[in-house]
């Protein structure tokens, strides 16, 4: 039996959702993936995201910046940051197939690392056990009054990484 | 689990501090889930502004520096009190190595539990305790 701080991992895959706030949406639900939605979620983290114009560097494991990826479809948008600051406005809430809350407007920054002071080298992800109904679940920003400064950079991406056991 | 419990069903609730009188007490508010019988809470993470700036009743998230002059209390069916006035700072995951603290399942009973201001120097009226609860239906 696995009592660690993290699942053992059978598969993982990471999903990167786009926020893009406007004045008129405060809720921007999880892209669908059949692979993840048919699975046993088993953890999830939010990976810190420190981008320039057009390209964003992740860090799948550690504070430091360990990938670059790029996105083409937005090289000509301005990519806000989605650091520790600006995660603080957001809230996830993921919902399993039975419309029961697994996360309910939990902050964003409760799936990063710890990333201050004496933790700032402890690792964790947030551990489950159920079926996410990803096209139910959504981030919402809770702090409403950050949406006229948000809408004015592009677009942010939150790095949600599912890990998870298929569906016989 | 050590920590890092599995996370079966969950919701935030907050409680209103509605001055920063010190000996003051808040009380949790009702919730119908937790409330329900046929539910046991077995885990509780708190939350500071530095991790949510917001509620999501759109009120300010206590301060990490207000966050240590509460004290939290949790009671159970029976009466009993599961914690009795432990600091806050405890249930802080994302300051105690991310850990979330766990509890033997338990009925919890929001009416009788509460918030306390021990010093409320750094605290300012309205402002929240957030509060993560973990629960399981039985």
């Amino acid at each position: 039996m696995n009592l660690s701080r993290f699942p053992t991992i059978t598969n993982a895959k990471t999903l990167f959702v786009e926020i893009d706030i406007n004045l008129l949406t405060s809720q921007i639900f999880l892209p669908y993936d059949k692979e993840i939605d048919n699975s046993l979620i088993k953890g999830v983290r939010n990976e810190y995201v420190q981008s320039s114009t057009g390209i964003t560097n992740i860090s799948p494991f550690s504070y430091a910046l360990n990938l670059n990826v790029v996105f083409p479809q937005f090289a000509n948008k301005n990519i806000g940051q989605l650091d520790p600051a600006i995660s603080a406005y957001f809230g996830i809430t993921l919902v399993d197939d039975n419309n029961n809350n697994i996360l309910q407007d939990y902050p964003l920054n409760g799936l990063n690392n710890p990333t201050t002071g004496a933790n700032a080298n402890t690792n964790y992800i947030r551990r489950f056990n159920s079926r996410v109904n990803l096209q139910k679940s959504y981030i919402s920003l809770l702090d409403k009054t950050q949406a006229g400064f948000l809408a004015q950079s592009d677009v942010y991406f939150a790095c949600l990484t599912f890990y998870y056991k298929p569906r016989n | 689990m050590y920590g890092v419990p599995i996370i079966n069903r969950s919701l935030t609730i907050e409680v209103k501090l509605t001055s920063n009188s010190a000996g003051q007490t808040f009380q949790f508010p009702d919730n119908q889930i937790i409330r329900g019988q046929q539910v046991t809470v077995y885990a509780i993470e708190a939350f500071t502004r530095t991790q949510c700036t917001k509620s999501p009743s759109s009120l300010d998230v206590v301060t990490a520096s207000g966050a240590t002059g509460l004290s939290v209390t949790f009671q159970d069916n029976s009466s009993i009190n599961r914690v009795y006035e432990i600091p806050y700072y405890t249930l802080l995951a994302y300051l105690n190595g991310g850990f979330i603290r766990e509890f033997k399942p338990f009925q919890c009973v929001l009416s009788k539990s509460y918030v306390k201001i021990l010093d409320g120097t750094n605290i300012t009226a309205n402002e929240v305790a957030f509060f993560n609860i973990v629960y399981r239906a039985n």
